[in-house]
Protein backbone atom coordinates (compact mmCIF):
# COMPACT_ATOMS: atom_id res chain seq x y z
CA UNK A 1 0.00 0.00 0.00
CA UNK A 2 1.49 3.23 -1.12
CA UNK A 3 0.10 5.28 1.73
CA UNK A 4 0.88 2.77 4.45
CA UNK A 5 4.42 1.91 3.54
CA UNK A 6 5.48 5.47 2.85
CA UNK A 7 6.09 4.96 -0.89
CA UNK A 8 5.40 8.04 -2.95
CA UNK A 9 3.18 8.27 -6.02
CA UNK A 10 3.68 10.63 -8.96
CA UNK A 11 1.45 13.68 -8.60
CA UNK A 12 0.06 13.27 -12.12
CA UNK A 13 -0.79 9.62 -11.43
CA UNK A 14 -2.56 10.74 -8.26
CA UNK A 15 -4.51 13.41 -10.14
CA UNK A 16 -5.47 10.95 -12.88
CA UNK A 17 -6.63 8.48 -10.24
CA UNK A 18 -8.87 11.12 -8.63
CA UNK A 19 -10.25 12.14 -12.04
CA UNK A 20 -10.99 8.55 -12.94
CA UNK A 21 -12.71 7.94 -9.60
CA UNK A 22 -14.81 11.11 -9.96
CA UNK A 23 -15.86 9.95 -13.44
CA UNK A 24 -16.88 6.63 -11.91
CA UNK A 25 -18.97 8.39 -9.25
CA UNK A 26 -20.67 10.52 -11.91
CA UNK A 27 -21.30 7.56 -14.21
CA UNK A 28 -22.94 5.65 -11.35
CA UNK A 29 -25.20 8.62 -10.59
CA UNK A 30 -26.23 9.00 -14.24
CA UNK A 31 -26.98 5.28 -14.55
CA UNK A 32 -29.08 5.41 -11.41
CA UNK A 33 -31.08 8.37 -12.77
CA UNK A 34 -31.59 6.56 -16.09
CA UNK A 35 -32.72 3.37 -14.37
CA UNK A 36 -35.11 5.31 -12.09
CA UNK A 37 -36.33 7.31 -15.14
CA UNK A 38 -35.53 10.61 -13.44
CA UNK A 39 -35.49 13.71 -15.66
CA UNK A 40 -32.72 15.34 -13.64
CA UNK A 41 -29.62 13.98 -12.01
CA UNK A 42 -27.15 15.46 -9.61
CA UNK A 43 -23.81 16.15 -11.17
CA UNK A 44 -20.49 17.09 -9.64
CA UNK A 45 -19.85 20.75 -10.48
CA UNK A 46 -16.50 20.97 -8.79
CA UNK A 47 -14.61 19.39 -6.00
CA UNK A 48 -11.61 20.49 -3.99
CA UNK A 49 -9.44 18.45 -1.69
CA UNK A 50 -7.01 19.53 0.96
CA UNK A 51 -4.59 16.67 1.29
CA UNK A 52 -1.79 16.64 3.82
CA UNK A 53 1.22 15.05 2.22
CA UNK A 54 4.96 15.19 1.79
CA UNK A 55 6.35 16.28 -1.55
CA UNK A 56 9.41 14.76 -3.16
CA UNK A 57 11.12 15.91 -6.32
CA UNK A 58 12.88 13.02 -8.03
CA UNK A 59 14.55 13.53 -11.45
CA UNK A 60 12.06 16.19 -12.45
CA UNK A 61 9.07 14.17 -11.28
CA UNK A 62 6.94 15.51 -8.45
CA UNK A 63 5.81 12.75 -6.15
CA UNK A 64 3.56 12.89 -3.12
CA UNK A 65 3.30 10.71 -0.06
CA UNK A 66 0.15 11.20 2.03
CA UNK A 67 1.07 12.18 5.58
CA UNK A 68 0.96 9.36 8.08
CA UNK A 69 0.18 9.44 11.80
CA UNK A 70 2.37 11.85 13.78
CA UNK A 71 4.06 13.21 10.63
CA UNK A 72 5.35 16.69 11.40
CA UNK A 73 4.74 19.71 9.17
CA UNK A 74 3.15 18.10 6.15
CA UNK A 75 2.48 20.12 3.03
CA UNK A 76 -1.16 20.91 2.36
CA UNK A 77 -2.04 20.21 -1.26
CA UNK A 78 -5.14 22.07 -2.37
CA UNK A 79 -6.49 20.29 -5.44
CA UNK A 80 -9.44 21.65 -7.39
CA UNK A 81 -11.33 19.66 -10.00
CA UNK A 82 -14.13 21.02 -12.10
CA UNK A 83 -16.52 19.39 -14.54
CA UNK A 84 -15.46 19.75 -18.14
CA UNK A 85 -18.32 20.03 -20.59
CA UNK A 86 -18.38 18.41 -24.02
CA UNK A 87 -18.14 21.78 -25.86
CA UNK A 88 -15.01 22.62 -23.83
CA UNK A 89 -13.41 19.33 -24.86
CA UNK A 90 -14.30 19.82 -28.51
CA UNK A 91 -12.88 23.32 -28.44
CA UNK A 92 -9.54 22.39 -26.91
CA UNK A 93 -8.72 18.76 -27.63
CA UNK A 94 -7.18 17.13 -30.66
CA UNK A 95 -10.06 15.20 -32.23
CA UNK A 96 -9.52 11.47 -32.31
CA UNK A 97 -11.86 8.76 -33.51
CA UNK A 98 -13.99 6.92 -30.97
CA UNK A 99 -12.90 3.40 -30.03
CA UNK A 100 -14.50 0.69 -32.14
CA UNK A 101 -15.55 -2.50 -30.36
CA UNK A 102 -13.43 -4.47 -32.83
CA UNK A 103 -10.30 -2.50 -32.00
CA UNK A 104 -7.49 -4.41 -30.33
CA UNK A 105 -6.76 -3.35 -26.74
CA UNK A 106 -3.24 -2.26 -25.81
CA UNK A 107 -3.01 -5.32 -23.57
CA UNK A 108 -2.79 -7.41 -26.78
CA UNK A 109 0.73 -6.03 -27.27
CA UNK A 110 1.87 -8.31 -24.47
CA UNK A 111 5.05 -7.28 -22.73
CA UNK A 112 5.81 -4.37 -25.05
CA UNK A 113 4.19 -2.00 -22.55
CA UNK A 114 4.41 -2.49 -18.81
CA UNK A 115 1.23 -1.83 -16.78
CA UNK A 116 2.34 1.67 -15.72
CA UNK A 117 3.08 2.69 -19.33
CA UNK A 118 -0.23 1.28 -20.49
CA UNK A 119 -2.03 3.15 -17.72
CA UNK A 120 -0.40 6.43 -18.73
CA UNK A 121 -1.52 5.92 -22.34
CA UNK A 122 -5.03 5.04 -21.18
CA UNK A 123 -4.96 8.20 -19.10
CA UNK A 124 -4.88 10.25 -22.30
CA UNK A 125 -7.58 8.14 -23.94
CA UNK A 126 -5.32 5.77 -25.89
CA UNK A 127 -6.80 2.36 -25.09
CA UNK A 128 -6.40 0.54 -28.39
CA UNK A 129 -3.73 -0.30 -30.91
CA UNK A 130 -5.75 1.51 -33.58
CA UNK A 131 -5.73 4.71 -31.53
CA UNK A 132 -1.96 4.42 -31.14
CA UNK A 133 -1.58 4.02 -34.90
CA UNK A 134 -3.86 7.00 -35.46
CA UNK A 135 -1.62 9.16 -33.28
CA UNK A 136 1.39 8.13 -35.36
CA UNK A 137 -0.42 8.91 -38.61
CA UNK A 138 -1.30 12.35 -37.25
CA UNK A 139 2.33 13.03 -36.30
CA UNK A 140 1.53 13.19 -32.59
CA UNK A 141 3.98 10.52 -31.44
CA UNK A 142 6.44 13.00 -29.93
CA UNK A 143 3.71 14.79 -27.98
CA UNK A 144 2.36 11.49 -26.72
CA UNK A 145 5.84 10.38 -25.69
CA UNK A 146 6.39 13.60 -23.77
CA UNK A 147 3.01 13.55 -22.04
CA UNK A 148 3.16 9.88 -21.10
CA UNK A 149 6.91 9.83 -20.33
CA UNK A 150 7.47 7.06 -22.87
CA UNK A 151 10.94 7.27 -24.43
CA UNK A 152 10.81 8.05 -28.19
CA UNK A 153 12.54 4.78 -29.13
CA UNK A 154 10.18 2.83 -26.87
CA UNK A 155 7.14 4.42 -28.48
CA UNK A 156 8.59 3.80 -31.95
CA UNK A 157 9.20 0.17 -31.02
CA UNK A 158 5.64 -0.19 -29.71
CA UNK A 159 4.20 1.46 -32.80
CA UNK A 160 6.22 -0.82 -35.10
CA UNK A 161 4.95 -3.82 -33.15
CA UNK A 162 1.40 -2.46 -33.14
CA UNK A 163 1.31 -2.05 -36.92
CA UNK A 164 2.82 -5.46 -37.68
CA UNK A 165 0.51 -8.04 -39.23
CA UNK A 166 -1.17 -10.03 -36.45
CA UNK A 167 -2.32 -13.54 -37.35
CA UNK A 168 -5.19 -15.16 -35.45
CA UNK A 169 -5.80 -18.22 -37.62
CA UNK A 170 -4.44 -20.14 -40.62
CA UNK A 171 -6.76 -22.61 -42.38
CA UNK A 172 -6.77 -24.53 -45.64
CA UNK A 173 -9.45 -24.70 -48.32
CA UNK A 174 -9.75 -28.08 -49.99
CA UNK A 175 -10.31 -31.69 -48.98
CA UNK A 176 -7.63 -33.98 -47.52
CA UNK A 177 -8.40 -36.78 -49.97
CA UNK A 178 -8.46 -34.69 -53.14
CA UNK A 179 -6.54 -35.56 -56.29
CA UNK A 180 -3.50 -33.74 -57.64
CA UNK A 181 -5.63 -31.13 -59.43
CA UNK A 182 -7.32 -30.29 -56.09
CA UNK A 183 -3.93 -30.01 -54.48
CA UNK A 184 -2.93 -27.39 -57.02
CA UNK A 185 -6.04 -25.36 -56.25
CA UNK A 186 -5.51 -25.44 -52.52
CA UNK A 187 -5.64 -22.14 -50.75
CA UNK A 188 -4.52 -20.96 -47.33
CA UNK A 189 -6.69 -18.44 -45.51
CA UNK A 190 -4.78 -16.25 -43.07
CA UNK A 191 -7.06 -14.37 -40.70
CA UNK A 192 -5.87 -11.56 -38.48
CA UNK A 193 -5.36 -7.81 -38.34
CA UNK A 194 -3.11 -5.20 -39.94
CA UNK A 195 -2.84 -7.40 -43.02
CA UNK A 196 -2.90 -4.36 -45.32
CA UNK A 197 -0.73 -1.30 -44.91
CA UNK A 198 -1.55 1.62 -47.14
CA UNK A 199 -3.82 -0.74 -49.08
CA UNK A 200 -0.92 -3.10 -49.86
CA UNK A 201 -0.61 -6.68 -48.59
CA UNK A 202 2.58 -7.85 -46.88
CA UNK A 203 5.24 -9.97 -48.55
CA UNK A 204 4.47 -13.55 -47.58
CA UNK A 205 6.97 -16.38 -47.55
CA UNK A 206 6.53 -19.97 -46.44
CA UNK A 207 9.61 -22.09 -45.82
CA UNK A 208 11.69 -19.21 -47.16
CA UNK A 209 9.93 -19.05 -50.56
CA UNK A 210 7.47 -16.38 -51.66
CA UNK A 211 3.78 -17.25 -51.89
CA UNK A 212 1.26 -15.72 -54.30
CA UNK A 213 -1.55 -13.73 -52.74
CA UNK A 214 -4.83 -14.15 -54.60
CA UNK A 215 -7.04 -12.03 -52.32
CA UNK A 216 -6.16 -9.43 -49.71
CA UNK A 217 -8.29 -7.70 -47.12
CA UNK A 218 -7.21 -6.07 -43.88
CA UNK A 219 -8.60 -9.04 -41.92
CA UNK A 220 -7.91 -11.88 -44.35
CA UNK A 221 -5.39 -12.99 -46.96
CA UNK A 222 -5.97 -15.85 -49.36
CA UNK A 223 -2.70 -17.48 -50.42
CA UNK A 224 -1.93 -19.87 -53.26
CA UNK A 225 0.87 -22.04 -51.83
CA UNK A 226 2.83 -24.76 -53.61
CA UNK A 227 2.09 -28.33 -52.54
CA UNK A 228 5.06 -28.34 -50.19
CA UNK A 229 4.09 -25.04 -48.60
CA UNK A 230 1.15 -26.26 -46.53
CA UNK A 231 3.27 -26.43 -43.39
CA UNK A 232 6.30 -24.69 -42.04
CA UNK A 233 7.32 -21.21 -41.07
CA UNK A 234 5.27 -18.36 -42.51
CA UNK A 235 6.62 -14.85 -42.55
CA UNK A 236 4.50 -11.74 -43.28
CA UNK A 237 6.45 -8.54 -43.81
CA UNK A 238 5.43 -4.94 -44.35
CA UNK A 239 8.62 -3.62 -42.81
CA UNK A 240 11.74 -5.86 -42.96
CA UNK A 241 12.67 -4.63 -39.46
CA UNK A 242 9.47 -6.04 -37.95
CA UNK A 243 8.34 -9.26 -39.66
CA UNK A 244 5.63 -11.45 -38.23
CA UNK A 245 6.65 -15.09 -38.12
CA UNK A 246 4.64 -18.13 -37.16
CA UNK A 247 4.70 -21.89 -37.53
CA UNK A 248 1.69 -23.68 -38.94
CA UNK A 249 0.76 -27.11 -40.28
CA UNK A 250 -2.11 -27.54 -42.73
CA UNK A 251 -0.65 -30.51 -44.62
CA UNK A 252 -3.33 -33.06 -45.61
CA UNK A 253 -3.84 -35.93 -43.20
CA UNK A 254 -4.00 -39.12 -45.35
CA UNK A 255 -5.41 -42.41 -44.04
CA UNK A 256 -3.14 -45.44 -44.06
CA UNK A 257 -3.74 -47.26 -47.38
CA UNK A 258 -1.76 -50.48 -46.83
CA UNK A 259 -3.00 -52.92 -44.19
CA UNK A 260 -0.57 -53.74 -41.40
CA UNK A 261 1.45 -56.94 -41.84
CA UNK A 262 -0.28 -58.65 -38.89
CA UNK A 263 -3.63 -58.38 -40.69
CA UNK A 264 -5.27 -56.24 -38.04
CA UNK A 265 -7.36 -53.69 -39.88
CA UNK A 266 -8.18 -51.51 -36.91
CA UNK A 267 -11.91 -52.26 -37.16
CA UNK A 268 -14.17 -53.12 -34.22
CA UNK A 269 -14.84 -56.87 -33.64
CA UNK B 1 -7.80 -4.49 16.66
CA UNK B 2 -7.43 -3.71 12.96
CA UNK B 3 -9.49 -0.96 11.39
CA UNK B 4 -11.19 -1.28 8.01
CA UNK B 5 -9.56 0.69 5.19
CA UNK B 6 -11.31 3.93 4.23
CA UNK B 7 -13.66 3.63 1.25
CA UNK B 8 -12.55 4.54 -2.26
CA UNK B 9 -13.28 8.20 -2.99
CA UNK B 10 -16.04 7.39 -5.49
CA UNK B 11 -17.90 5.33 -2.89
CA UNK B 12 -17.91 8.25 -0.44
CA UNK B 13 -19.17 10.62 -3.14
CA UNK B 14 -21.71 8.03 -4.31
CA UNK B 15 -23.12 7.77 -0.81
CA UNK B 16 -23.39 11.55 -0.50
CA UNK B 17 -25.16 11.72 -3.88
CA UNK B 18 -27.46 8.85 -2.89
CA UNK B 19 -28.48 10.82 0.16
CA UNK B 20 -29.71 13.75 -1.90
CA UNK B 21 -31.06 11.78 -4.88
CA UNK B 22 -34.14 10.96 -2.81
CA UNK B 23 -35.29 14.59 -2.98
CA UNK B 24 -38.74 15.12 -4.58
CA UNK B 25 -38.69 15.40 -8.37
CA UNK B 26 -41.63 17.84 -8.61
CA UNK B 27 -42.32 21.12 -6.89
CA UNK B 28 -39.66 23.22 -5.25
CA UNK B 29 -36.43 21.31 -4.99
CA UNK B 30 -32.79 21.89 -4.24
CA UNK B 31 -30.69 22.57 -7.31
CA UNK B 32 -27.33 22.70 -5.66
CA UNK B 33 -25.65 21.42 -2.53
CA UNK B 34 -22.15 21.97 -1.21
CA UNK B 35 -20.47 19.61 1.19
CA UNK B 36 -17.41 20.61 3.16
CA UNK B 37 -16.21 17.52 4.97
CA UNK B 38 -13.25 16.47 7.04
CA UNK B 39 -11.70 13.37 5.53
CA UNK B 40 -9.06 10.79 6.19
CA UNK B 41 -7.31 10.21 2.87
CA UNK B 42 -4.66 7.83 1.71
CA UNK B 43 -3.46 6.31 -1.54
CA UNK B 44 -3.32 2.57 -2.12
CA UNK B 45 -2.10 0.54 -5.06
CA UNK B 46 -5.24 -0.44 -6.98
CA UNK B 47 -5.63 -2.95 -9.81
CA UNK B 48 -5.31 -0.22 -12.45
CA UNK B 49 -3.01 2.23 -10.73
CA UNK B 50 -3.25 4.35 -7.60
CA UNK B 51 -6.54 4.19 -5.73
CA UNK B 52 -7.47 7.21 -3.62
CA UNK B 53 -9.29 6.28 -0.45
CA UNK B 54 -11.16 8.98 1.44
CA UNK B 55 -13.66 8.64 4.23
CA UNK B 56 -15.09 10.56 7.13
CA UNK B 57 -12.92 10.38 10.25
CA UNK B 58 -13.82 7.38 12.32
CA UNK B 59 -13.34 9.18 15.62
CA UNK B 60 -14.12 12.68 16.86
CA UNK B 61 -10.83 13.03 18.67
CA UNK B 62 -7.42 12.38 17.18
CA UNK B 63 -4.50 10.51 18.64
CA UNK B 64 -0.88 10.17 17.57
CA UNK B 65 -1.87 6.98 15.79
CA UNK B 66 -4.43 8.61 13.51
CA UNK B 67 -3.72 10.18 10.15
CA UNK B 68 -4.02 13.95 9.87
CA UNK B 69 -7.40 15.21 8.75
CA UNK B 70 -7.79 16.60 5.24
CA UNK B 71 -10.76 18.36 3.75
CA UNK B 72 -13.10 17.62 0.87
CA UNK B 73 -15.32 20.30 -0.60
CA UNK B 74 -17.89 19.02 -3.06
CA UNK B 75 -20.30 21.21 -5.01
CA UNK B 76 -23.17 19.41 -6.66
CA UNK B 77 -25.80 20.77 -9.02
CA UNK B 78 -28.68 19.35 -11.01
CA UNK B 79 -28.35 18.45 -14.66
CA UNK B 80 -30.78 16.93 -17.17
CA UNK B 81 -29.98 13.22 -17.51
CA UNK B 82 -29.52 13.62 -21.27
CA UNK B 83 -26.65 16.07 -20.73
CA UNK B 84 -24.98 13.89 -18.12
CA UNK B 85 -24.53 10.95 -20.52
Amino acid sequence: MIGETGEAVALEDFIQAVQSQLDTAQARMTLKAQNDRLPLTFAIRDISMDLKAHLELNQGELRIRPAGPSDKDPTVLHLVFTAITKPMIEENAVPLSVDDKNDVPLSALGDELDPAERRRLEGIGVRTVEKLNELERRGLSNSVGRITRLAPDKLEQVLARASRPMVDDVSRDGADDGDQADALRQRLRVKGRNLLRGGMPPQVTIAGRPVDIVQAHDHELVLAPDRDQLAGQMSLTHDPRAPTELWFDQAPRRALSTPPSNGFDGGQP
Amino acid sequence: MTQAAPRPLEDLIGELLDGIAALPTVGVRATGITFDLPIEARVDAGPAGPLVRADLPRTRTRTWFDRPIGRLSLRIGTLPVEEAR
